[in-house]
């Protein structure tokens, strides 16, 4: 990247310092070619002009006596072969001069070269121009310059020029290397602990060096990294308490049937004790398997409603026939307050009933004997709030956040996948309904569930 | 053209970039250094001419130039001779010798006369003594009165030698003897007198060799040249103007240590070499041989006026007793500067005709049957001013006459047109007159531009 990026700044410096080049040498020859030309045509046309009657030679001697003492320019005079007729210097070297800016005099206009003379390896400006005598040509007014020092002072100046260019580009490879090493090295750390990452150390963080978009990503990163630790956590958590779940009833199950085995089923009773307690312990596996089925399917979101009209009074009321035996028998007072007109949604009973299921089982779990549950329901601007509430021991504000969260389950000690409340919420929201916990830690927990009512015209 | 935002943009770059570099072009521009001994020279006799002083160039001859180098001493290092005028005097010619002396230039002798028009100049050895004289001509102006100063170096001071007025002059090696000799043509135009004087060497001086009255009632003498006038013989031609605008050439050979005229018109003859306007003798056909022009005039324009008729120039040599040798003709057209030899299939068949009301450009060339008079084109030159040639071009082109571009450049186009055939000819006069056409080739060779005098 930096070699790419050096080769662009060079390109760019070249091409800048050709500009710079091709500006200064038009600057300097463009200037001093204009002032020739400028001379030459204005003596010539001064010379053709007062001195019309003059021939050749007489117009020679006029130019020459004409020529100042300060002329920097050579002036030369030649006729129209080309030949020398005089140079300001005063001499006839008779030598045939027949360079373009002649031959374009001679056709009559104003000639130009810049190059070399036949005679020597200096490079020469040169303008030459018609004279003429009674309306023909007779001659050529050249003067002639050396471009040399034109040349070197173009050189020297794009020299120092390309002094400046390679200060540049040194200066803008150190800057873009540092530049390069502040994004550079970040994302090298970043990539570092990735890899840490993908082995499994969740520990790992990237250091924030600067406080730019990279720096932004490491603190997202690192966002990220905590946030699957933690999930790591809770799955690890998980597993050792279904675990655990799973081996209580199946250990049960065992105890009684090498129990059956080794007593030869010859006392009856024991046999049916045994047996029911296998066929009970049996009954919470199948329940913990279909929770985590039920649960996989919401998180595959296989789940599909089967949403009908009902009432919420019949289904409450029904729970709360169930519940009353195992409630008296942890003497625990269970309340239920409803409304006389019916409270019609639109949903799938087994799975609403499944939710309050779900929430008196919670409640009756985790109320102490001499507690209270109460489950009310109350219509409020179209929607059906259901409140369950109990005086069992609460739930930690820390841990409240968490408790509707998958394989969450506080730091109780009793039984459970956790899922149960993940679970509920699914399905209240899948009823389009809302789920809401809230609690004091040692006074009691209250779980609001809120679901549309059917709109009543569709009644009948 | 505005570069004024390139001139801010330099200057801003050869601030920034910190040097000392402030050098504007017009402080660059400088003569080429090719000519470095040229300029020095320049330079050292710059230094030593008076304050405000000029360098002047003779106008004769035409190699003549302000500085010369010759070598004066004959000790094999040329000397530079420069010619100048001074600011506070105009009727005042200087002269300034300057010599080497390990490597510098140094001062040798200046002097200066009064003249105002420095007429010639030339270095020969007149004396024999194998240093060259210099001979300056100076004049008052044109048409006035010169007067000839020959100078030697003598250890180092230069020695007037000689004052001699003059209208031409000619140096040359008129009696072969392999040194030159200085011919001065005096005309005196009050009293109607003309000498031609010869100088040459007499132990190692300059003495005169022979003198020679001339035609004092001549307008003037115009050139005078010495050349080969025969293979073996050396002659001095001395162009004369006479009446309005008439001329002749006088030929002078040396003969038995005399001059002598072989072309004198013996009594009352028509001069030989009488011509209704000036030509100079020169050697036209570059074979080293001089050659005396004169006008001839075409057949068929014996009714024209003198100025109407469109002359041959013929040239002639000497033929080495009393009369002259034809050698080749001539167009010369001085208007508009062609010119066009005759080609010698053509001599004495052929006449030239121009218009000089209607087509003043336009010269044609006939086959001329002298017996009938008829006139049969054979060619036609054309100066077309430029601005109008491409519309000439392209009449021609539609015409689809074919015409040779002869010369482009200059303020006219000069073009060949060749001839559209004539109808009616009889069988013998077509194969005379398709002989005498000229192919584009031919046309080329016998073309050249008048070469004007410089």
């Amino acid at each position: 990247m930096i070699i790419h990026f050096g080769l662009i700044l060079l390109l760019i410096v070249l091409l800048l310092e050709g500009l710079f080049y091709w500006a200064v040498h038009t600057y300097y020859f463009g200037t001093a070619t204009e002032a020739l030309v400028t001379r030459t045509e204005t003596f010539t046309t001064f010379i053709n002009k007062y001195t019309a009657d003059y021939n050749l030679k007489r117009k020679t001697r006029y130019i020459l006596e004409s020529i100042q003492p300060d002329e920097y320019a050579k002036i030369e005079v030649l006729d129209v072969n080309g030949k020398l007729i005089l140079n300001s210097y005063g001499f006839q070297t008779g030598e045939i001069i027949r360079t373009p800016d002649v031959e374009e005099a001679l056709l009559g206009k104003t000639g130009l070269y810049i190059g070399k003379t036949p005679q020597s390896r200096e490079r020469v400006i040169a303008v030459s121009d018609t004279l003429t005598h009674a309306g023909d040509y007779v001659g050529v007014l050249r003067y002639s310059i050396s471009a040399e020092p034109l040349y070197h002072a173009v050189n020297r100046i794009a020299l120092y020029g390309a002094g400046v260019g390679i200060v540049v580009i040194l200066l803008a490879m150190m800057l873009s290397l540092i530049i390069a090493k502040r994004i550079v090295d970040p994302i090298e750390d970043l990539t570092k602990a990735a890899i840490q990452m993908a082995k499994g150390n969740y520990s790992v963080r990237a250091a924030k060096r600067f406080d730019d978009e990279v720096g932004t990503l490491a603190d997202t990163f690192n966002y990220m990294a905590a946030e699957i630790g933690k999930n790591e956590k809770l799955k690890n958590d998980f597993i050792s308490s279904v675990s655990h779940e799973l081996r209580t009833p199946l250990t049960s199950i065992k105890g009684w049937g090498e129990t059956l085995i080794s007593g030869g089923l010859k006392d009856q009773e024991e046999t049916m004790l045994g047996l029911e307690v296998i066929s009970k312990e049996t009954d919470r596996l199948i329940g913990l398997v279909e929770d985590l089925l039920d649960f996989s399917k919401f998180q595959s979101a296989e789940i599909k409603l089967c949403q009908e009209r009902m009432d919420m009074r019949e289904l409450l009321e029904d729970l709360y026939v169930q519940f009353t035996i195992p409630a008296q028998e942890k003497q625990i007072a269970l309340r239920l307050e409803l409304p006389d007109n019916p409270l019609t949604v639109m949903g799938d009973p087994n799975r609403l009933k499944q939710v309050f299921v779900n929430l008196l089982d919670n409640a009756l779990k985790f109320t102490p004997p001499s507690g209270k549950i109460s489950v009310s329901a109350s219509d409020q601007n179209g929607r059906l709030t259901i409140l369950v509430s109990d005086t069992g021991e609460g739930i930690a504000p820390e841990d409240l956040a968490y408790v509707t969260g998958k394989f969450y389950k506080g730091r109780s000690k009793l039984s459970g996948s956790g899922l149960g409340l993940a679970i509920c919420k699914e399905i209240v929201q899948l009823h389009t309904g809302r789920f809401a916990v809230s609690s004091i830690l040692g006074k009691g927990t209250t779980i609001t569930v809120e679901l549309p009512l059917a709109p009543s015209t569709k009644k009948g | 053209m505005n570069k004024s935002w390139l001139r801010s943009a330099i200057l801003f770059a050869l601030l920034t970039s910190g040097c000392g570099l402030v050098e504007t072009p017009n402080e660059l521009m400088r003569a080429p250094s090719s000519d470095s001994d040229q300029k020095s020279i320049n330079q050292a006799i710059m230094q030593y001419l008076p304050a405000g002083s000029q360098l002047t160039v003779p106008l004769n001859p035409d190699e003549s130039s302000a500085v010369s180098l010759r070598d004066l001493d004959a000790d094999g290092i040329p000397e530079a001779v420069a010619f100048y005028k001074t600011e506070k005097n105009d009727y005042e010619i200087g002269v300034l010798i300057l010599t080497q002396n390990k490597g510098h230039w140094e001062k040798l002798t200046s002097f200066s006369n009064i003249g105002n028009r420095l007429d010639f100049v030339q270095f020969v050895d007149l004396t024999g003594d194998s240093q060259l004289e210099i001979l300056i001509g100076l004049g008052g102006g044109d048409d006035l009165n010169k007067e000839l100063s020959i100078y030697s170096l003598v250890q180092g001071r230069l020695q007037e030698q000689m004052k001699l007025p003059y209208s031409v002059l000619a140096v040359g090696d008129l009696d072969q003897d392999g040194k030159a000799e200085l011919a001065v043509i005096v005309h005196d135009h009050d009293k109607l007198v003309s000498t031609l004087h010869l100088y040459g060497a007499v132990d190692q001086k300059i003495a005169k060799l022979a003198e020679q009255t001339l035609d004092g009632h001549v307008n003037g003498y115009d050139q005078a040249v010495i050349g080969k006038a025969s293979p073996d013989k050396n002659g001095l031609f001395i162009e004369a103007g006479l009446g309005a605008h008439s001329a002749s050439t006088d030929l002078w050979i040396w003969e038995d240590g005399k001059l002598r005229n072989p072309l004198a018109k013996i009594n009352n003859e028509m001069e030989l070499t009488f011509k209704p306007y000036p030509l100079f003798s020169e050697d036209i056909n570059q074979d080293g041989l001089i050659e005396i022009g004169i006008h001839t005039q075409p057949p068929g324009t014996e009714d024209l006026p003198m100025y109407a008729i469109p002359w041959i120039a013929s040239y002639f040599q000497w033929d080495g007793k009393d009369g002259l040798a034809h050698v080749e003709d001539h167009y010369q057209n001085y208007d508009y500067g062609l010119d066009f030899r005759i080609p010698d299939k053509w001599a004495g068949k052929f006449t030239v005709a121009t218009e000089p009301q209607n087509e003043p450009q336009m010269t044609t060339f006939y086959y001329y049957l002298e017996a009938t008079g008829e006139k049969l084109p054979l060619l036609t030159l054309q100066a077309v001013p430029q601005q109008e040639w491409s519309k000439a071009a392209e009449k021609w082109e539609q015409q689809q006459r074919s015409y040779v571009i002869l010369k482009e450049g200059g303020k006219t186009v000069h073009v060949a047109i060749q001839p559209e055939m004539p109808s009616k000819m009889s069988a013998s006069t077509r194969e005379a007159y398709s002989s005498m056409l000229l192919s584009t080739e031919e046309i080329r060779q016998f073309y050249r531009p008048l070469q004007m005098p410089l």
